[in-house]
């Protein structure tokens, strides 16, 4: 897979899922960007290996009766690609700044 | 967190085990539909993956705490945004179609997709326009289809409903009844190849005294009450036969109840309520669409001990009753064979009772057949503002086509396919259809809040479950949308591209510059423009009437004073007021505080006012004492009130011949009454009343006339079924509900809070029913009519500006068009004003045709209206001649532009363009 072009959503995106946003509807609360257009490049940073995907993990006393969430994490070229996207779009820093880092771990992530 | 309940909308039914694995089934959340829609378009060894990823969010979102502590308002937004995101889904799946391997279909969709949003985005008038008709027209009719399903069509919320059915007793003269002696139903439940099961019920007003005390409905219930219906609880647990047989003082109670009084409190079972001083456990929570028997029941009762609750002198108890009918059996077949057990089944029945059996499918009574009818009307003049913007849609689409078919022989000639032009125009139509469908859907739910806003309450009374958008309904407008699209869509786009790909065509079309299309198409464009005008006429024509009507009913004299009056209803608890001088001294004490309030001219203990009356004589047959029998046409219904020696007086009703009552006929063997003018006339046409005696039926004791009222609007202004009243004078009665008149000097709106202190000065439990001035009572009765009017003069106008812009879009189309022709007319000496009135002819002319078919159309459909006009024809001259002048003014408006740009064309400047 190509690498996809590091336009300032993806960057924003990419930076967001660095920062803990781990999943695609809180991805979509920090940028502010659509879901429209969070989503597709989600597939696009993770078949291009950027992000990885997890499902999580059947958790009965948690989840009994809801559908698996999928958590997203940065990979080692995904870190740095970041490095180079925020580079080139530094607004993308200066818009998650203000919001908190997300501790870690997920629950039920792997 | 604890985690919500997800089915929100629907109650469980018992219908077999819950499916194996939770997540084969889609979640009840906002947007789940669309993303499971959308998922067709993923490669399929990624859908699950992908679709479980997309209904993880919006569970999760849906479920957040912060949705449920909000307001109804923000959750809406919830709603919205929830579904919003979801339609992201579509572009997700796209992605996901292009990276992992679809067929070269996405791309090629994708690019019409974009081709359709760049054509669009240079034709934004357009496209707001063509959406905001789409969206106006799916509005409308998703709004009003979605309180007709809730009002009239939906399954009953129940367990296989059509098996169950309401028993009432023999029809008698046109009249049974829903109630009988509890041994009578218990025979009839024995019947067992004819009825699963029978569940009997009573109603009670009890005090719930939890907070300030009110009224409230409770129903007692036989065990197999809820089993019967098949609903479960939403918390808890319902009544058992253990209940019943230790008298146990148990309740479930409502989703009303459980919000307004336990707070929603998932862990309100095991808590206590009181009423009528008694303490009650709850153990179970019902869902609000669980409604049975139909109205605002509070909460449901272990029967048993209640039938021996009424006071020594109350009526005999007598129990409502519902049956499941035995598997295979319809509801006619179970009327037969009631009707042949019927001799068989031999007990002591109530008094209207012979034996005999009506069974009613619980459908009958979702709604009286007025409102019924105003309904389907309503459904009606909501399609027909759907048509209209159907028509007007496929106008633009048309027009929108037509000029773009030069552009289009171009790219045929270069070697595109028809069918890939179709798709693209039809892509674009595609775009516009799902923006309007979901402004339309934002319409549909502001609609039916204003809806349920406007209505009477009966509507929301007598449906069984709350009426909400639900996603049948959503699904409905979203296929409404396509289907409009279909309709209005592909027809213009078959006829532009027609003709254009054969050589002939082809060279037709590059060389007309103008692209006027073809004389057909014309024609077509007119005929829709006329098929609009023609529908708005109906509709303006039954607005027209119902405003007719409205005003003529809104001028009705109530006949009493009702300024300057409050009135407080009263049920005196039955416990504690069972006898007749313990209501008595209760009355006198509440009225001798009242009369010395500043302000308070006269006070009175009445029963029945202008818009209700107390009491309903059923099945009537009028004599008069020295006829030979009863008088013929009789009413069925004959409304009487109960009165005071001061009724009259503080009513303000006049006394047109004898007197009022006094002390001497406040005594049982009295047996005086006095009749209104209207009954007088129909008893005794020949002279005077007073004096002379008649009776409601046969074996009723004789009643001595002692004087003839004013008329009054016992019923409501429309009295048309209720023209009749007749006054007994028996303020106290037997228990049941009463009103306390009270006369004022200033606004009694000031005194009303003041009354209600005096009532629980005297009493401290004893509930007030309501409290109200007797003007707002008056003119709660005009609630109905107003509500049908608002909402038919709404669509009505929507179909009028829908009709002048289709007008105006082809007469506007047309000038664009000749604009040569006109000029070389201009050129060999026309004249402005000709010009002007030229396009002003050709307006007139496709209007005066919509006219008059829509003035067929409104003679015919006029009578649909009848039953629901006041003191108005349906052929009312006034209104045709009203609709006939606006007619004209929207002509005009729609052909005034058109016409003045025509008449400024330049000659020189129109031949040179070419």
């Amino acid at each position: 897979m190509s690498q996809p072009r590091l336009t300032y959503p993806t960057t924003l995106v990419l930076y967001a899922v660095a920062r803990g946003h781990g999943y695609g509807f809180d991805i979509i609360d920090a940028t502010g960007l659509g879901s429209g257009t969070v989503y597709p490049i989600l597939r696009r940073l993770e078949a291009a290996g950027l992000l990885r995907g997890r499902t999580e993990i059947q958790n009965e006393i948690l989840v009994a009766g809801r559908p698996l969430r999928r958590y997203y994490v940065v990979t080692g070229s995904g870190a740095t690609v970041l490095r180079k996207a925020l580079e080139r779009h530094p607004a993308a820093a200066a818009a998650l700044a203000r919001l908190p880092v997300t501790d870690l771990p997920w629950p039920g992530l792997a | 967190m604890a985690w919500p309940r997800l089915t929100r909308r629907w109650p469980k039914i018992y219908s077999g085990p819950p499916p194996e694995d939770p997540h084969a089934t889609r979640p009840q959340v906002p947007g789940t539909l669309v993303v499971a829609l959308a998922a067709s378009l993923v490669p399929r060894n990624e859908r699950v993956r992908w679709r479980e990823e997309w209904w993880a969010e919006l569970v999760w979102a849906w479920g957040h705490p912060t949705f449920y502590a909000g307001t109804e308002g923000e959750r809406l937004v919830h709603v919205l945004v929830l579904f919003v995101r979801a339609l992201g889904s579509v572009a997700d799946a796209l992605e996901m179609r292009r990276i992992h391997g679809g067929d070269p279909m996405t791309g090629r969709l994708v690019t019409d997709l974009r081709v359709a949003f760049r054509a669009l985005s240079h034709r934004r008038g357009y496209a707001v326009l063509l959406a905001l008709t789409l969206a106006l027209g799916i509005g409308a009719t998703t709004a009003v289809f979605t309180v007709v399903d809730t009002v009239l069509l939906r399954p009953l919320p129940f367990q296989e409903p059509e098996r169950l059915a309401a028993l009432e007793t023999g029809s008698q003269g046109g009249y049974s009844s829903p109630y009988f002696a509890p041994a009578f139903v218990e025979a009839w439940a024995a019947q067992r190849d004819l009825f699963e099961e029978v569940a009997s019920y009573t109603n009670q007003s009890l005090v719930l005294e939890d907070g300030e005390p009110r009224d409230v409905r409770a129903v007692p219930v036989s065990s197999g009450f809820f089993q019967l219906f098949g609903v479960a609880p939403r918390l808890g647990r319902t009544i058992l036969a253990e209940d019943i047989d230790q008298d146990a003082r148990v309740a479930v109670v409502s989703d009303e109840l459980w919000r307004s009084v336990l707070g929603g409190d998932t862990r309100a079972v095991g808590r206590a309520i009181t009423l009528n001083g008694e303490r009650y456990t709850v153990i179970g929570v019902m869902p609000p669409s669980f409604r049975y028997p139909i109205g605002q029941v509070a909460l449901w009762l272990p029967l048993a001990h209640r039938l021996t609750l009424p006071g020594a002198d109350g009526p005999p108890v007598q129990v409502g009753a519902v049956a499941r009918m035995a598997r295979g059996i319809t509801l006619a077949a179970a009327q037969a064979r009631a009707d042949a057990l019927a001799p068989r089944i031999a007990v002591g029945g109530s008094d209207i009772a012979g034996g005999g059996l009506t069974l009613r499918a619980l459908d009958d009574w979702r709604a009286n057949p007025d409102m019924r009818r105003a309904l389907l009307v309503l459904a009606g003049a909501a399609l027909f503002v759907l048509l209209i913007a159907c028509a007007n849609a496929a106008n633009l689409l048309l027009v929108r086509a037509t000029t773009s078919r030069r552009e289009l022989a171009v790219r045929m000639a270069l070697g595109a396919t028809r069918y890939r032009l179709i798709l693209e125009l039809l892509t674009e139509a595609g775009v516009l259809a799902l923006a309007g469908g979901a402004m339309g859907v934002l319409l549909a739910f502001g609609g039916v809040r204003a809806i349920i806003a406007l209505a009477p309450s009966e509507l929301t009374r007598w449906s069984y479950g709350p009426i909400e958008v639900d996603m049948r309904v959503l699904g409905f407008a979203v296929v409404l949308s396509f289907v409009t699209v279909l309709v209005a869509g592909v027809l213009p786009a078959l006829q532009a591209t027609a003709g254009v790909g054969r050589r002939r065509g082809m060279v037709l079309s590059l060389t007309t510059r103008t692209g006027a299309g073809t004389r057909e198409q014309r024609h077509f464009r007119r005929a829709l423009v006329v098929g609009q005008l023609a529908l708005s006429v109906m509709l303006l024509v039954g607005a027209g009437l119902l405003i007719h009507s409205f005003m003529r009913l809104a001028t009705v004299a109530p006949g009493m004073q009702v300024e300057r009056l409050a009135l407080l209803d009263i049920m005196p608890d039955p416990d504690r007021y069972a006898s007749l001088a313990e209501r008595i001294a209760f009355y006198e004490s509440v009225t001798t505080r009242m009369g010395t309030l500043p302000g308070v001219e006269a006070v009175s203990v009445v029963g029945g006012v202008a818009g209700s009356s107390l009491g309903l004589h059923l099945d009537t047959s009028l004599e008069v004492e020295g006829a030979d029998g009863p008088i013929g046409g009789d009413p069925v219904y004959l409304p009487y009130g109960e009165a005071d020696t001061s009724y009259f007086h503080a009513l303000g009703i006049p006394i047109l011949e004898g007197r009022a009552f006094d002390a001497t006929d406040i005594v049982p063997q009295a047996n005086t009454a006095i009749i209104d003018q209207d009954l007088a006339r129909h008893l005794w046409p020949d002279g005077r009343a007073v004096g002379r005696r008649f009776r409601v039926r046969e074996k009723a004791p004789w009643l001595t006339v002692v004087g003839v009222a004013g008329d009054v609007k016992l019923m409501g202004p429309d009295d048309r079924q209720h023209p009749f009243e007749i006054y007994y004078p028996r303020p106290f009665g037997a228990g049941g509900q009463r009103t306390i008149a009270v006369r004022t000097a200033g606004d009694p709106a000031l005194l009303l809070s003041l009354l209600k202190a005096v009532v629980h000065q005297v009493d401290p439990r004893q509930p007030v029913a309501s409290v109200t001035t007797a003007a707002a009572k008056y003119r709660e009765s005009l609630v109905r009519p107003r509500f049908f009017l608002t909402l038919m003069v709404a669509f009505a106008g929507a179909a009028a500006v829908l009709a002048t812009i289709g007008l105006y879009g082809v007469v506007a189309y047309s000038v664009a068009q000749r604009t040569r022709d006109i000029g070389v007319r201009m050129a060999l000496g026309a004249r402005r004003e000709q010009v002007m009135t030229g396009v002003m002819l050709e307006a007139l002319a496709l209007t005066a045709t919509g006219l008059l078919i829509g003035l067929a159309g409104a003679l015919t459909l006029g009578r649909v209206l009848g039953a629901l006009l006041f003191d108005v024809r349906p052929t009312d001259p006034f209104t045709f001649a009203v609709v006939m002048a606006l007619l004209g003014v929207m002509a005009v408006m729609a052909a005034y532009m058109p016409a003045v740009r025509a008449s400024r064309i330049d000659p020189m400047n129109a031949m040179r363009a070419e």
